[in-house]
């Protein structure tokens, strides 16, 4: 329940991207609410594939254990056209990995996670059965209202993540639209539960004597739950294959079809779902910042859906948590904008070709879609066009990043603008859980100055020169790497660029909001 | 045509990855801008635009074979 009148922050919606924000921004000390129109945790699988990226920062808000004790591991995806392997992909970890590629893991269950950490949080309210809308906003902040029985329940905040799903309620009252593609075709996905002995992989199969010139997909998930997706027909009623019966038929059709229709098993959720690419154009209007589907909605192959929220989320945070606090110039949060909706349109590239496979806009993209499958048969040249490009990090390239001084033989993944890849603590454990909210300064070895001009509140770590983290990093004695809050290497420098002046991506961080101070 | 050709370094395969996926991209979005009725002669134009590039004309007859030849997967 609301306890304060007056809150910081107010995150509308508490799915995986609201309760992310809301985790984060208590972290950094502000005094949150978290209004949710349901009662709890979402029904059905949903989101089912988290991200090795998104796992981090999850551990990050503080669900590591949870997470990796529930969620199933998955490394490898495999594609079939008709019964015959065609593809088969296998994602590599690191020996300092903390987290598998991807987890499968249904979203209601992380939404749990989620909620069981915000209930140890003393500077986070959750609000259930919240239907928030907007009542009143100007630059100074905002008001949000709700009906409670016959009650009008109201509390101001000083700014708002607007969290609350494709349909956003704040986006439409504010008159904002979302731009892009939507793709005319239509998925059904349903959840059954099966006890099977099916490797935790995905696995598509086109053109499949079940789903003739269409495509099934299937992930195993925990509590033997597995999801089965179709595409559907141009000429099938959506509504009509939603049909329980209908559903059941197609789905023991597909069971017999891989070997495994002599299984029990029983049907527990089903939905269904179309592919677009919209976003709005700026995430940042006012007092209001969106985030994950209200902001933004990816198609779902690649699963960059949760995955892009779960990031815009811990991208926000720390920027909006500075400004809020006074400590940075609100300018900081254009960068939210800049960072991710660059994000977003990555994103859509990177999921083109995944759409265009799974769900062919026209008759001419089917036709090049079959030829592809069956020349990759016989011919390896064209099986990297089923990849499904699952997603991966983001390198930013804003005015938060000093790349300029990038050099060729540091390692791919610890460029400035990456996230911080896994590193080994030289004692055993990870360097990465050793990360907090804050600007870090990472050290190889105690030669030279280290970087001028840095803030106090500056984490600062020092490791061996020799050790394994200063190895997979390509860094010698006296380098070291510069972290933003949200684990992304900010700048990165030798002992000779150590005296490096405050430059603007600081300047962003550290200076004072001069109308916040009058 | 499946030549055996030395190993490529991972930055050569992503290279070659993304200009398959361009020629596919452009392909797809050209055939779809197309009448279907116009489609086959696009692509039976297209067929001798690339062979006449050719001057290799067994290795054009083999790619015609493995062209023709059905995959015959298991339905």
């Amino acid at each position: 329940m609301a306890k304060c009148d007056h809150y910081d922050i107010a995150v509308v919606g508490a799915g995986p991207v609201g309760l992310t924000a809301a985790l984060a921004l208590a972290q950094h000390g502000l005094r949150v609410v978290l209004l949710e129109a349901g009662d709890g945790p979402c029904s059905g699988s949903r989101a089912i594939n988290i991200s090795r990226r998104s796992q981090q920062i999850l551990a990050a808000v503080g669900i590591k254990q949870p997470l990796l004790a529930r969620g199933l591991a998955f490394h490898q995806a495999r594609s079939y056209l008709g019964k015959k392997e065609i593809f088969h992909l296998h994602m590599p970890s690191q020996e300092a990995d903390r987290f598998p590629p991807f987890l499968n893991l249904q979203q209601f269950l992380l939404e749990e996670m989620l909620l069981d950490a915000a209930a140890e949080q003393p500077l986070l309210d959750l609000v259930c059965q919240a239907e928030a809308a907007l009542t009143a906003h100007d630059e100074s902040g905002l008001t949000l209202s709700w009906q409670t029985g016959q009650a009008e329940r109201s509390i101001t905040a000083d700014w708002c993540i607007a969290a609350d799903g494709a349909r956003s309620a704040l986006r439409r009252q504010l008159g904002l639209q979302l731009k892009g593609d939507a793709y005319e075709k239509t998925y059904l996905i349903a959840d059954i539960r099966m006890k099977t002995d099916l490797p935790v992989e995905r696995r598509v199969w086109f053109d499949p004597q079940t789903n003739p010139g269409s495509t099934v997909i299937l992930h195993r998930q925990p509590d033997d739950i597995l999801r089965i997706d179709y595409q559907l027909g141009p000429d099938e009623d959506p509504q009509a294959e939603l049909e329980e019966d209908r559903v059941l038929a197609r789905l023991q059709a597909h069971l017999d079809y891989i070997g495994y229709g002599q299984e029990p098993w029983e049907l527990v959720w089903k939905s269904l779902y179309n592919a677009r690419a919209l976003s709005l154009d700026s995430y940042h209007h006012g007092r209001i910042l969106f985030a994950g589907d209200a902001a933004h909605l990816v198609p779902i192959f690649g699963v960059r859906g949760m995955n892009s929220g779960i990031d815009d989320a811990f991208n926000l945070a720390w920027k909006l948590a500075r400004v809020a606090k006074g400590e940075a110039d609100p300018a900081l949060l254009d960068s939210y904008t800049e960072e991710r909706r660059g994000a977003f349109v990555e994103n859509i590239a990177a999921a083109r070709l995944s759409t265009f496979f799974m769900s062919p806009p026209g008759p001419g993209t089917s036709l090049m879609r079959d030829a592809a499958l069956e020349l990759a048969c016989s011919e390896p040249q064209f099986r990297p066009l089923i990849n499904p490009r699952q997603s991966s990090a983001h390198c930013y390239r804003s005015r938060l990043i000093q790349a300029n001084n990038t050099q060729p033989d540091w390692p791919e993944g610890t460029e400035p603008g990456w996230p911080l890849p896994d590193l080994p603590w030289p004692d055993g454990g990870s360097l990465n859980d050793r990360l907090g909210p804050h600007l870090t300064l990472i050290r190889f070895g105690e030669k030279g100055p280290g970087p001028a001009g840095l803030p106090e509140e500056t984490q600062l770590i020092t490791l061996p020169d020799d050790s394994t983290a200063a190895s997979l990093c390509g860094a010698g004695p006296g380098d070291w790497l510069l972290l933003r809050p949200d684990h992304h290497i900010m700048a990165r420098g030798t002992a000779r660029t150590a005296g490096f002046a405050a430059s603007s991506y600081l300047d962003l961080f550290t200076q004072k909001a001069e109308a916040a101070a009058q | 045509m499946s030549q055996k050709q030395p190993p490529l370094n991972p930055a050569e395969m992503r290279r070659q990855d993304a200009k398959m996926e361009q020629l596919f991209m452009h392909l797809s979005g050209t055939l779809d801008s197309l009448p279907e009725e116009r489609q086959p002669i696009f692509l039976a134009k297209l067929c001798l635009l690339l062979a006449d590039r050719l001057d290799d004309q067994p290795a054009f007859t083999e790619m015609v074979s493995q062209a023709v030849e059905n995959p015959r997967r298991i339905k």
